[in-house]
């Protein structure tokens, strides 16, 4: 049973040192709980801190000494001061249940010595095996390269010989892939200390006309063998972004795989000297001269320029490089180019091709491996010189092994997903066709000048064209042409002859003729009958004689006799036949009939040349066929031409979301006006009432007298239907958004999209930019101040965009205001169509045409990266028998698994990097194929066990600033809130913020993790500008200026002893602040450099001159820090620590890369120097867990392998009947990573709040939470009911406990 | 209507008479009773599905004028069944969900008015519904059920005849995996979903409140109406002729040509669904332009007489 209460604590200063006994005394009248009380430890400011024993077992000091000096009380007053200031001093706090069970006996003396143990044990054999490889000369290199299937190995003597796989454990390997043949290996060299081997697939070496589709282990390359008693020896594989080498290795896709360890040399180059993007762009300015016309490189360029006042010398420059094989190899080995022309055949190349040029391709591999292992040599030593923790290495070999396994139903997602794509794909077209069609009918009458949007599309049209006719003839019913044909000549003359003795009026109509006939037989006498063999005609086959005779003749049946054509046809003798029953006509009745026919089939004979006539018309079209004709020409545009047996498609099929009159078509509306595109400031939109332009524009268009401005202003802005519709357009309300919508890799990435495309890059240089333009945009404001609108605040209004009666405004760009919109339809403004600023007058179908654009957005972007996935196949023989003796093992599914190509390092952070699961966002309800992440799922016997650690970076900025402040947990504002924030009561971080300048919490996490990712005030503007583009640059400079001086604090500076000295006599002052802010330094300049230039000056003694305290270049100041901010001692660490003479993480000492040193920089790249303090203190977080974890999956005999980790989050694969002993080991790795940070900052104790995962994850997928069903557009049903995937379970360290019997980590004796 | 039960016991007692005779409320049973003949057929090899579309009846018969066609004594479904392995069961009733919601919103203007139910489940058999949105709310056209393999171990026990198929190397009793549409609602709900009231303006300006109903160019029953704009011989003639050369190219063509006015004769043919009305004047006489005016657009398209038959086939074809 575990307590929960709640402790009201207002201790007073004095007893503030006493904190642990007092909370002993006065919880004596709760009898119940005293005996916990007692037992619950507090810090200085009564946070509640680890349980005795853990703490004992731990950090292995005596329980609360304390250090009961003066200082130490000082610095306890200091802090409760601090947090008073920010009203956080005497709030309540949570008392959480005590924990304490037996841990696993640890290493060494301290948390430190323990950790470098584990590392070492676990990485020294491949460390050996490492640098023995490293410090060996390589074999030559064979000249003759063997063509046969398998590897060959080339001694050293000459000889080769044909082995199942590289008999050396420690090798360079390359493998190269025929990329138009698939995403198979084709080739591939490895080289060891001893010798040299190759491999060839069954693609060079037979030639087959098809592949087996399914594709398993036996397609891949071999690298390991299992010994005879089951166990694989350790080695190591080293390669240039060597996972990609390793996601086409056969083993690796085991579950219960090898022991080999791939090294990336591309991850030790880029955390020895690695480059930010924006470094990667100015790199190759100065290297190799590209991009010279990139606009920020040359601001960039022009600002550094003039800050250093000298020539461009940038040694960053020097000492890194990008990460291609080709610049790293040339970095490190002198200067020496690789040759990598070959490379291309692989690309674009065919497999033929390969075989052809087969010694050089492998000559060319074999190049590349061995200038891979130059660069390892070289860098492995720098490595561990710049990394010296083991703990580091040991946890890039365990990352190195990220394996995803998946299904059956991968391919189903594969399937669905691509299917509802293409389902809502084809609806959005039709439903834009249908737009485009309803648009058409504005044509009638010109009604498309009185709307608002359509007004200015293209809407002329063309006439048919045909060549010209030669003469006409006289009734103009034939038209003789200059290519009319002859043959008709003659009959045409004829039946013109004809025709005026046809009386028109005796021609009945078509149906009445054919009605005739029928009614004939009774209606009729016997003279005047029709001819009789038509009696017999029921109504169709007399109309199909008619039409077969009169219509259809051919020129041939013309040349025939008139008398003989009745007779001639088949069914008339058949209707002959009839007639012999009936009474035989006289021979003058018969003359009469003949000659009636005779006339008959005179006039089907015209009407058949008539017919002819008109059809001949065709010879008057000319040869290519207009477009079209008749549509206005903005539609025609979407029509494709029409073809037959082409891939035409009828109607305006052409039309996307990414076409211009789209936009226009849907009516879409920012804030209720309508958009408007112009060239120049590309898409904005127009509000009325403007005055100024209403006359002028006409004398404008007369004076010019531009033929095409006339033109343009033809038709005229429909000032009055907009007008009118204005008031139609609900005002647009502020929606408010769900609570923690946002998770923080969203909020990561709109940091990275508002930061120069890049997390870790803004540079002041970007920063500054961005103010300037925003002041100029406001200057210009304020110039044309007297023709802008009252009413509206927005990007603008650009006045020289005339349209009679209207304002343009554009919309805002993610960039900044000077950046024009292409697209108001593409991502970036998916979120204002969602909360209704961008949206849309064009009726029911306009909006679901928006709502499916935002649909599908997600797997637009992904589907080429997420449908390449490389999934390979497990045989049943090469699964584990605990997957296949589960009772849900079923035979045809297809067990398989994906290797991700990480870089293990991949930023200068030492982040791992992935283009598509580690970008992965989670399931969304409106995103097609977001479910991605949670169809990779375990197999029948195994679990998924994982967890995020909580607001991990947050928390290491926090333990900077408290270490540095007054030294113990929660004594700065910044870290009481981390620590003790409670949501409910609003004393949380987010809150916190939120509450200062009135936005809402999921907004403030924004910035907050803005702040210390490193960006700065113009950031916080321009993002409050975005959550409310109505809000103007003062509000927003306001706010953000006020939430910067809240937290992050105000920046002082420490004026140098001598120069306060100097200062106290020249200016007479009788006190003058060791600290003062920037503007104070600014006036103290002014009125030294008054004094000391017009007024007398006595001599003072000073070691300066004082002729330097005039020259501005000279530094009055000897430090400057953030002062008063409830942020402000963890940004003065981390400055500290980003602008001290080398730069390493507080606790595993990892040195910053050498391309932002700041020997090598200067004061340049300082955000990203901030932000690589944190960011890769928590890759450091994540080492230590991924250490701590292997050595308790070892220790305890856990059946479980490392999967993935996505920042900060770890996901291990585990047999099932093990998950809560490896949650429990998850949970100790925690709590002992946790330890160790706090170990390393000084802080020998750790508050209970964060001492443990609050949940984690045993699940069958991987999910963001547990219970989320990940239905989407393309899994409707859900997880649960459309895949059969049950919840999984959530485990906080309570529950844990009681799984593991009280945290035991022993495998339980008996076992079903 | 009667239907044999082949395997019933009444079917051997030699007494027709006595037979019971019924109506059928549905087309499962008739599909049912040809599996083992099918299955037979093909070797005994699975899976396979058999189709049938047949005239049912029902009993009980509530009385809601909105809804009369849901509830008529008399209509037509449209049953298909298919025989799937146990344990590809689950992927096929996916294939059925997807490839049926595909076919009914292909026809559809507004294609997302159909969409399907969250899977039902009962101790036998899961059941998912295709729905459409009727302006009485939301009612289905289709249903889509996982039915086990109940019906066929019960046919298996009343006619001894194995019902066992082969999968692979396998010998299975398949699961029914069955899809039941009503023709009735079916086309109801396309009526439906292709009916609109626009506004329009007509030959003289006037903006009027126009029905259009813009049936899916496959499923209207007249693709095209050839309209002489007057009455006289030559331009019946050549109006004619186009109607004929329609016909017999397998476009289902009218003719129209009587004293109304165009207009008049637009609003309807726009009412009757017909996409395409073929304009001939006396122009057409001289030059053989007609205007092919769209019942979407509400525009003409000016063309040769002699391509509107290519480009209607094209039409029929890639719509």
């Amino acid at each position: 049973i575990f307590h929960q209460n709640n402790v009201t604590f207002l201790p007073s200063v004095s007893n503030g040192l006493h904190v642990h006994r007092f909370s002993a005394a006065t919880s004596k009248a709760i009898d119940q709980e005293k005996t916990e009380e007692e037992s619950t430890r507090y810090n200085p400011i009564h946070i509640q801190m680890l349980s005795k024993s853990l703490h004992q077992q731990i950090f292995r000091e005596k329980f609360g000494e304390v250090s009961n000096t003066e200082s130490q009380e000082k610095k306890i007053n200091k802090s409760i001061k601090h947090l008073k200031r920010h009203g956080l001093w005497g709030k309540q706090s949570t008392l959480l249940p005590e924990v304490d069970f037996q841990l696993p006996e640890l290493y060494g003396d301290n948390i430190e010595d323990h950790f470098r143990v584990l590392a070492q044990q676990q990485s020294n054999t491949y460390l050996m095996l490492a640098e023995s490889l490293a410090e060996a000369k390589l074999p030559t290199m064979p000249t003759e390269w063997i063509k046969e299937y398998g590897w060959t190995k080339y001694e050293s003597n000459g000889s080769t010989m044909s082995v199942a796989y590289p008999e050396d454990r420690a090798l360079v390997f390359d493998v190269e892939v025929c990329m138009t043949e698939g995403k198979l290996p084709t080739m591939a060299v490895a080289v060891s200390q001893n010798a040299w081997y190759s491999w060839c697939s069954e693609q060079i070496t037979e030639d087959r006309f098809s592949w087996a589709q399914k594709i398993g282990l036996k397609d891949l390359i071999p690298l390991d063998q299992q010994q005879s008693d089951g166990e694989w020896l350790p080695g190591v594989v080293i390669g240039h972004n060597v996972s990609f080498d390793r996601a086409l290795v056969k083993e690796q896709y085991l579950m219960k795989g090898p022991k080999t360890r791939y090294l990336d040399t591309m991850s030790f180059h880029m955390a020895i000297s690695g480059l930010t993007s924006f470094q990667r762009i100015l790199w190759n300015y100065h290297k190799k001269n590209k991009n010279v016309g990139n606009q920020d490189v040359k601001e960039h360029l022009k600002k550094s320029q003039q800050r250093l006042q000298g020539p461009l010398v940038h040694d960053w420059v020097e000492v890194s490089s990008p990460n291609n094989l080709g610049d790293v190899y040339s970095l490190y080995c002198d200067g020496l180019a690789l040759d990598k022309t070959e490379r291309k055949v692989f690309v674009t190349g065919s497999i033929q091709d390969i075989r052809h040029q087969f010694q050089e391709l492998m000559s060319y591999c074999a190049r590349d491996v061995k200038a891979t292992h130059e660069v390892f040599s070289k860098i492995l030593p720098m490595y561990f010189e710049r990394f010296p923790n083991p703990v580091t290495f040991a946890a890039m070999l365990e990352m190195s092994q990220v394996y995803l396994p998946v299904n059956n139903n991968w391919q189903r997602y594969l399937n669905e997903t691509q299917g509802t794509y293409e389902d809502l794909q084809k609806e959005m077209k039709l439903s834009l066709m249908h737009l485009a069609n309803d648009s058409c009918e504005l044509l009638h009458n010109d009604r498309y000048k009185k709307d608002p949007w359509l007004w200015e599309l293209d809407w002329s049209s063309t006439e048919l064209k045909m060549k010209k006719i030669k003469g006409k003839s006289k009734n103009g019913n034939n038209t003789q042409t200059d290519v009319g044909e002859v043959t008709n000549d003659g009959l045409s003359q004829k039946s013109q002859s004809m025709v005026s003795a046809v009386d028109m009026k005796d021609n009945e109509d078509d149906c009445n003729h054919a009605l005739n006939f029928k009614e004939a037989p009774y209606g009729q006498s016997a003279e005047s009958v029709r001819s009789s063999d038509e009696f017999e005609f029921d109504e169709n086959s007399a109309y199909e004689e008619y039409a077969e005779n009169s219509f259809l003749s051919t020129g041939n049946e013309c040349d025939q006799t008139i008398e003989s054509l009745p007779f001639n046809t088949q069914k008339r003798s058949y209707s002959q036949d009839a007639s012999v029953s009936k009474p035989t006509f006289k021979t003058s009745e018969l003359v009469a009939i003949a000659r009636k026919r005779k006339r008959e089939d005179e006039k089907r004979l015209e009407a058949e040349n008539r017919i002819n006539d008109i059809l001949a018309s065709k010879n008057l079209l000319y040869k290519r066929k207009q477009h079209m004709v008749g549509y206005p020409n903005w539609y025609r545009d979407l029509c494709p031409r029409f073809k037959v047996d082409s891939d035409w498609k009828p109607g305006p099929s052409l039309i996307t979301s990414q076409v211009q009159v789209t936009p226009k078509l849907l009516r879409l509306t920012w804030d209720g006006f309508p958009l408007y595109r112009d060239d120049k400031h590309g898409w904005g939109y127009l509000v009325p009432g403007r005055q100024h332009n209403m006359s002028r524009d006409k004398q404008d268009a007369t004076s010019q007298g531009d033929a095409e401005s006339v033109d343009k202003k033809m038709v005229e802005f429909p000032i009055r239907s907009l007008r009118k519709l204005m008031k139609d357009i609900p005002k647009f309300s502020d929606s408010e958004k769900e609570d923690d919508l946002m998770t923080e890799d969203e909020i990561l990435s709109k940091i990275e999209e508002l930061g120069n495309g890049n997390g870790s890059n803004w540079d002041s240089e970007e920063m500054l930019k961005m103010t300037k333009s925003m002041k100029m945009s406001e200057i210009s404001q304020k110039r044309l101040c007297r023709d802008s609108p009252s009413w509206h605040v927005g990007n603008g209004p650009h006045n020289d965009v005339d349209i009679p009666g209207c304002w343009f405004f554009k919309m805002p760009h993610k960039d900044g205001s000077h950046k024009k919109v292409g697209n108001p339809l593409a991502k970036d403004f998916l979120s204002k169509m969602e909360d209704g600023t961008l949206s849309s007058f064009g009726g029911v179908q306009a909006n679901r045409i928006l709502e499916i654009s935002k649909m599908i957005s997600f797997w637009r972007n992904a589907q080429d990266r997420i449908s390449s996935q490389m999934v390979i196949s497990l045989e049943r023989s090469e699964l584990p028998k605990t997957v296949t003796r589960h009772v849900e093992y079923d035979e045809d599914n297809n067990y398989g698994a994906i290797l991700p190509k990480v870089v293990t390092a991949g930023t200068v952070t030492r982040r791992m990097v992935e283009p598509t699961w580690l970008t992965a966002s989670n399931a969304r309800p409106d995103r097609v194929g977001s479910e991605l992440k949670a169809m990779v799922q375990a197999p029948p016997g195994y679990h998924f066990v994982g967890a995020d650690v909580d607001s991990q970076e947050l928390w290491i900025a926090s333990l900077l600033g408290d270490a540095r402040f007054a030294g113990f947990h929660g004594c700065t504002a910044f870290g009481w809130m981390n620590l003790q924030g409670n949501k409910l009561e609003r004393t949380d971080l987010h809150s916190k913020t939120a509450d200062t300048i009135d936005i809402s919490r999921d907004q403030a996490k924004v910035f907050n993790y803005g702040r210390i990712y490193g960006a700065g005030q113009p950031f916080a503007v321009r993002l409050l500008m975005q959550f409310n583009h109505r809000m103007s640059v003062d509000e927003a400079r306001r706010k953000a200026s006020t939430m910067y001086s809240a937290t992050k604090g105000i920046k002082k500076y420490k004026l140098k002893e001598d120069v306060r000295e100097i200062v106290r006599k020249l200016l007479s002052k009788k006190k003058q602040s060791r600290w003062i802010t920037n503007e104070e330094l600014r006036t103290l300049r002014r009125r030294l450099k008054y004094t000391l230039e017009y007024q007398y000056v006595e001599d003072i003694e000073s070691n300066i001159p004082l002729t330097d305290l005039l020259d501005y270049s000279f530094d009055l100041t000897e430090k400057r820090e953030w002062k008063v901010g409830s942020e402000s001692e963890m940004f003065n660490q981390l400055e500290s620590i980003a602008m001290s003479d080398e730069p390493r993480t507080p606790v595993l000492g990892c040195r910053i890369s050498r391309a932002l040193e700041p020997m090598s920089v200067n004061n340049e790249f300082l955000t990203s120097r901030i932000n690589w303090v944190v960011q890769s203190s928590a890759v450091d977080y994540l080492h230590l867990m991924l250490v701590c974890m292997r050595w308790l999956l070892d220790k305890y005999d856990i059946d479980g392998r490392f999967s993935i980790s996505i920042h900060d989050e770890v996901r291990y694969l585990v047999n099932s009947n093990d998950k809560y002993r490896a949650a429990m080991a998850l949970q100790i790795s925690n709590l002992l990573t946790r330890c160790m940070f706090a170990y390393k900052l000084g802080m020998l104790d750790l508050p209970q709040s964060v001492a443990f995962f609050s949940a984690v994850d045993i699940d069958t997928v991987l999910r963001k939470e547990v219970s989320m069903d990940c239905k989407t557009p393309s899994n409707p049903h859900g997880l649960e009911k459309g895949y059969g995937i049950p919840e999984g379970e959530a485990l906080d360290i309570y529950d844990v406990l009681k799984l593991t019997n009280n945290g035991s980590l022993e495998k339980p004796k008996i076992r079903k | 209507m009667k239907i044999m039960d082949p395997f019933s016991d009444t079917g051997h007692d030699g007494n027709s008479q006595q037979q019971n005779v019924y109506l059928q409320p549905s087309c499962e049973k008739g599909i049912l009773y040809n599996y083992p003949a099918v299955l037979k057929l093909l070797n005994q090899k699975l899976p396979f599905g058999l189709a049938e579309i047949a005239r049912c009846f029902r009993k009980n018969i509530h009385d809601n004028s909105d809804k009369f066609l849901f509830n008529l004594p008399e209509f037509t479904q449209m049953s298909m069944q298919f025989y799937s392995p146990p344990s590809v069961a689950t992927k096929w009733m996916n294939v059925w969900q997807r490839e049926r919601i595909i076919w009914w919103r292909k026809f559809a203007g507004y294609p997302s008015k159909f969409h399907l139910t969250d899977i039902k489940m009962t101790e036998t058999q899961q059941t998912v519904d295709i729905q459409y949105e009727f302006p009485w709310g939301v009612d289905s056209v289709e249903i889509i059920t996982n039915r086990g393999d109940v019906d066929l171990v019960e046919l298996e026990r009343q006619s001894g005849i194995n019902m066992q198929g082969r999968y692979g190397r396998k010998v299975v009793t398949p699961v029914v995996i069955e899809t039941t549409a009503g023709l009735d609602r079916g086309m109801l709900a396309y009526l439906l979903d292709a009916y609109q009231e626009k506004e329009r303006s007509d030959t003289r300006g006037k903006l009027k409140e126009r029905k259009i109903l813009r049936l899916h160019m496959k499923i209207t029953p007249i693709k095209v109406v050839v309209h002489p704009i007057k009455n006289t011989r030559e331009l019946r003639e050549i109006s004619e002729h186009l109607a004929k050369e329609l016909r017999l190219s397998g476009v289902n063509t009218l003719y129209v040509c009587d004293a109304m006015t165009l207009d008049q004769h637009l609003v309807r043919f726009d009412e009757m669904g017909v996409p395409f009305t073929v304009i001939i004047n006396e122009g057409t006489l001289k030059t053989g332009v007609i205007g092919m005016r769209s019942r979407d657009t509400a525009l003409r398209e000016q063309m040769h007489i002699t391509e509107v038959k290519t480009l209607l086939l094209e039409h029929l074809k890639k719509e």
